[in-house]
């Protein structure tokens, strides 16, 4: 307890404060532009964390990660295209609102659906890191398996229109995702000879040329942006009171997003990038108007957002106490912790306790840091953006995302790649087969393999080793869930017409 | 009109003594003292990896040392290869560009892929800086406390005992095969993605051991068990751990890093930047070594021998794995 | 403008065409660990791709393609993207950049308005600004080497 007043006091310093703001700031500069992403922020900033204290390095990390995975959701809503891959879904909602001239409103409410995850986030790796970690490691390869095996049934609602176009999009994506070193095995698979092919398709690459690409040729096409201007009562509902009313006028709605935030942010692997489509898909499925999902509905934009910065510190209790890095960027906190000659660990908590805790609050002090800087920031990126005439803002995009692409492995081949698959993506969309489910298809792929071969290599001395996905009970519970969520679109429609033919019955009387 | 073409020859002369003076100053200036710009020092890894903490390590050390600034970049992609592959394509061997490099994947990638794009001796070799053995590790809830322990549940039950590691045909791999071998013992290696998916694997007790690097003993501490490690002594940061060769196994091997030039690279070039990582090296070392590296010094001819050396012990096996494709 | 295409039938061969390029590539030497999922997911995509075909034929999804807009600026953007990224490996990150913005920025203007010579110049100033903002920052401040071509 005490420790923990003291990092309280370790707080109160100005630079701190200072450090916050500015690390959401850079945060969310970075985020928004389609093609840098959270984790390269933050390896880009390590170096520099070196000069400052552990504290104020850590803080910086921290604001800038919590900035940057809100930072998405500008690019996804004004853009159509996400910022960083944990933004995936907020374009779902967030793009229809900004064609309706509602884009003001959309980015208040991501606003604060981030900062209220930012601080759930927080609160669960307070108070309930000791189960959650050990519920981490109760993963291992089966368990991975079904969890891939979920993720691809969001495949089927995430479609937009044909399912079997959907299901050939994901297996497109799985495909892509075997290009270069098998994860089992070691060999090198569909280099058609060329030794760059040996890196594969790198999954950033694939996001960023799958939506970015395809937007900025439509609006070549066009002529034009697709942004409506705003109009004085969708800015009324804008403000910062009337958002938050929203927001929490559906609990239920948020509360479900932030735990769905949390279970995934612990799979060490899964990250926020899966987190925000699995916690819109939920949000889907327990609306009263599934249907109207896609035109601009506010509660899926709230599920997005709010689970994705839960996993920012969410995703910090297998490292914490386990020096496990549960997303890419907890890697990079990782190696600052121990270049500090702290490991993770009782001792993290203990004797490094004052450093630990003020390291956590200072990311639940960035979650609110980001209301006054996104909502003023919002609202000037906006105006830029729709101020900005489409013959600038098309090349300008193109140069942050062929930078982004390049500076990921300083790979030029990597650019390309990403010009040939968005110009495909393009092409694809033209004929019905979305990038949704081929990103999902590329970054489910490789956890799959790797899942059920590790399994099945751990069932070696079974006469059955596939017996060995069936084993745990966490398996089972897994199994059960993907089963229901498959069957689910067609539980729904035996279920819709049944009321129809009520309705219809109730009619004739 | 003759002004104009006066005007004209003047501008062709001007021209000309400019091109005859650049030519001439030009190789003076190249023969100035090496080196006078910034080195690019690429990682064909991704950042936060062990080569790149010990680049970090390196960094300002060889500024000092060297004078210039000392740039590291990554360049992650099919286990290094994709790096290595452009490195022995397109760098220039003036000394500005270099790269890490590490054993065994120098070795067993080129013999084991088509497409590698690159050759274990396509190198100029400028130093290895050090070693982290392999080492066989186990939870600590787990029930076998001794190397012996380990092996007899492995005898007991072949196949059972599963024993991740990092990669296929890598160091924790080809070590784990060379002590099946030398123990005759059958067990079941479990690849991963990279060492840190290891972890969780054996703390959440879906792996029986697993055969990873010394330095995540030192990490992992209160965690994990060592039972042995492939050195030729113990460890300094794991006292208590047995080498291999104690228990009457001899094995030894592990991961070498170092760092190469392109072929071709003046040997006065090379051997400055080997002495700038030699005195970087003994003045990192006590902090490496915490983290449980092994410091080695092999330059020059040493460091070929080193890569002879590890080939001899690793033919072997790769051979016969060479072999088994072949018959499928 | 492509009228009332069978998009099924275009998905399907889409996927037929990629599951036999992909089952074509594989090495025969590869061990089957390494391939047995690429081989499961192959069969997986010929299956669907030919339940598209099928459904093309009984019941197909047709629509119009290419529809909005101007296919030409389309494919010119498209050309000069592509171009844009081979050009940085020859002409360096900066110069490269520049051109193809100023190209394309342009180009695409052309849709919405006159330009003269005096507009163009001011473009061309802003172009270069904006791209040394960008290369300044990944240089100088992010260490990260951006490509050098014949100028710099």
């Amino acid at each position: 307890m005490e420790t923990f007043f003291l990092a309280l006091a370790e707080l109160a310093d100005p630079a701190i404060i200072l450090i916050v703001f500015a690390g959401v700031s850079a945060g969310l500069f970075v985020g928004a532009m389609p093609g840098l992403t959270a984790t390269m922020a933050l390896a880009v900033l390590l170096p520099f964390t070196f000069t400052l204290t552990p504290l104020y390095g850590l803080v910086a990390l921290g604001a800038v990660y919590m900035g940057a995975i809100y930072g998405g959701s500008f690019a996804a809503i004004l853009v159509n295209t996400p910022g960083t891959p944990s933004s995936i879904a907020t374009a779902f909602e967030g793009y229809p609102l900004s064609k309706q001239g509602r884009a003001l409103e959309a980015i208040s409410v991501a606003t604060v659906a981030s900062a209220i995850g930012g601080i759930a986030g927080v609160l669960f790796l307070l108070f309930l890191s000791p189960p959650l970690a050990k519920l981490s490691l109760r993963f291992g390869p089966s368990e991975y398996f079904w969890v891939a095996m979920l993720g691809l049934t969001l495949i089927a609602s995430l479609s937009e229109g044909s399912l079997m176009k959907g299901l050939l999009g994901g297996a497109i994506g799985m495909m892509l995702g075997t290009i270069g070193v098998a994860p089992i095995g070691g060999e090198t698979r569909f280099t058609f000879g060329m030794p760059v092919m040996q890196g594969g398709v790198e999954m950033i690459v694939a996001l960023i040329g799958l939506f970015v690409l395809p937007e900025l040729y439509n609006m070549a096409a066009q002529g034009r942006t697709a942004l409506g201007e705003v109009t004085v009562d969708s800015k009324e509902k804008a403000s910062f009171w009337s958002v938050v009313v929203r927001v929490f006028s559906k609990p239920g709605n948020l509360i479900r997003s932030c735990i769905i935030g949390e279970i995934v942010a612990i799979i060490p692997g899964a990250g926020g990038n899966i987190a925000n489509l699995v916690a819109y898909n939920e949000a889907k499925r327990a609306s009263k108007h599934p249907e109207r999902f896609g035109t601009g509905v506010i509660d899926g934009l709230v599920a997005t957002e709010s689970s994705n910065n839960v996993t920012v510190a969410g995703s910090m209790v297998p490292l914490l106490t386990l020096g496990i890095p549960g997303a890419p960027p907890d890697a990079v906190i990782l190696g600052v912790l121990l270049l500090h000659g702290l490991r993770p660990g009782i001792e993290l908590f203990t004797t490094s306790g004052v450093l630990t805790y003020a390291f956590i609050v200072s990311m639940g002090l960035a979650a609110l840091a980001m209301v006054p800087v996104g909502l003023l920031g919002g609202r000037l990126i906006y105006r830029i953006i729709f101020r900005t005439p489409y013959y600038f803002l098309v090349p300008t995009i193109g140069l942050a995302t062929i930078l982004g692409t390049f500076a990921l492995r300083n790979s030029i081949s990597d650019v390309i790649i990403m010009l040939i698959l968005g110009t495909a993506g393009y092409l694809f969309k033209q004929i019905g087969i979305h990038p949704p489910p081929i990103v999902l298809g590329l970054i489910l792929g490789s956890i799959a393999e790797v899942g059920y071969v590790q399994a099945m290599l751990g069932g070696a001395a079974y006469n059955y080793p596939i017996l060995r996905l069936f084993e745990n009970s966490l398996s089972w519970v897994l199994i059960v869930m993907v089963v229901f969520s498959a069957a689910w679109p067609f539980l729904m429609g035996v279920y819709r017409r049944m009321q129809l033919r009520r309705g219809s019955k109730e009619n004739e009387k | 009109m003759s002004s104009k073409s006066n005007r004209l020859y003047q501008m062709v002369f001007v021209y000309l003594c400019l091109v005859a003076f650049i030519l001439v100053v030009m190789p003076a200036a190249a023969t100035a003292e090496y080196p006078e710009k910034p080195i690019s020092y690429i990682i064909s890894f991704n950042p936060g990896g062990e080569s790149d903490v010990t680049a970090r390590l390196q960094e300002s050390h060889l500024e000092k040392f060297l004078g210039v600034p000392v740039n590291v970049s990554h360049k992650p992609g099919g286990g290094g290869a994709v790096a290595w592959s452009e490195f022995q394509r397109t760098a220039k061997p003036d000394g500005y560009t270099i790269i890490g490099v590490n054993i065994p994947h120098i070795i067993g990638q080129p013999m084991l892929r088509k497409d590698a794009g690159y050759e274990t001796n396509g190198f100029e070799l400028i130093m290895w800086f050090h070693f982290t053995p392999n080492a066989l590790i186990v939870s600590k809830e787990s029930p076998h406390k001794t190397l012996e322990d380990f092996l007899a549940y492995a005898k007991k039950n072949p196949k059972a005992a599963t024993v991740g590691g990092s990669g296929s045909f890598s160091a924790n791999h080809l070590e784990t095969l060379r002590m099946e071998r030398a123990a005759g013992v059958q067990v079941t290696y479990v690849p991963h993605t990279g060492t840190g998916p290891v972890i969780p694997a054996l703390l959440g007790g879906h792996l029986t051991g697993a055969m990873g690097y010394s330095m995540l003993g030192v990490q992992y501490k209160d965690q994990l068990r060592v039972l042995a490690v492939a050195a030729d002594e113990r460890v300094e940061s794991l006292p208590d751990a047995p080498t291999f060769k104690e228990l009457g196994y001899d094995i030894v091997g592990g991961a070498f890093r170092g760092v190469a030039a392109p072929k071709g690279t003046p040997p006065e070039i090379v051997a400055k930047l080997a002495n700038a990582y030699s005195e970087t090296n003994k003045i990192i070392a006590e902090k490496q070594r915490q983290l449980g590296f092994v410091m080695t010094y092999a330059t020059g001819k040493d460091a070929y021998a080193l890569v002879d050396r590890m080939k001899k012990n690793y033919e072997g096996i790769l051979q016969e794995i060479a072999d088994q494709k072949k018959k499928q | 403008m492509i009228r009332n295409a069978n998009t099924d039938l275009l998905a399907g061969s889409i996927g037929m065409g990629l599951s036999l390029t992909f089952w074509f590539s594989i090495d025969r030497e590869i061990m089957r660990l390494s391939i047995m999922f690429p081989k499961a997911m192959i069969l997986i995509m010929a299956l669907i791709s030919v339940l598209l075909l099928i459904k093309g034929f009984m019941k197909a999804e047709r629509q119009n393609l290419f529809d909005v807009g101007s296919n030409l600026r389309v494919a010119v953007t498209g050309l000069f993207f592509f171009t844009w990224g081979v050009a940085i490996a020859y002409l360096g990150f900066f110069v490269a950049s520049v051109a193809a913005i100023f190209a394309m920025t342009g180009y695409l203007a052309t849709a919405r308005r006159q330009l003269n010579l005096s507009v163009l110049a001011i473009w061309l100033f802003i172009v270069i600004g904006e791209v040394a903002f960008f290369y300044l920052i990944f240089t100088q401040l992010l260490h990260v080497p951006l490509p050098e071509g014949i100028f710099f």
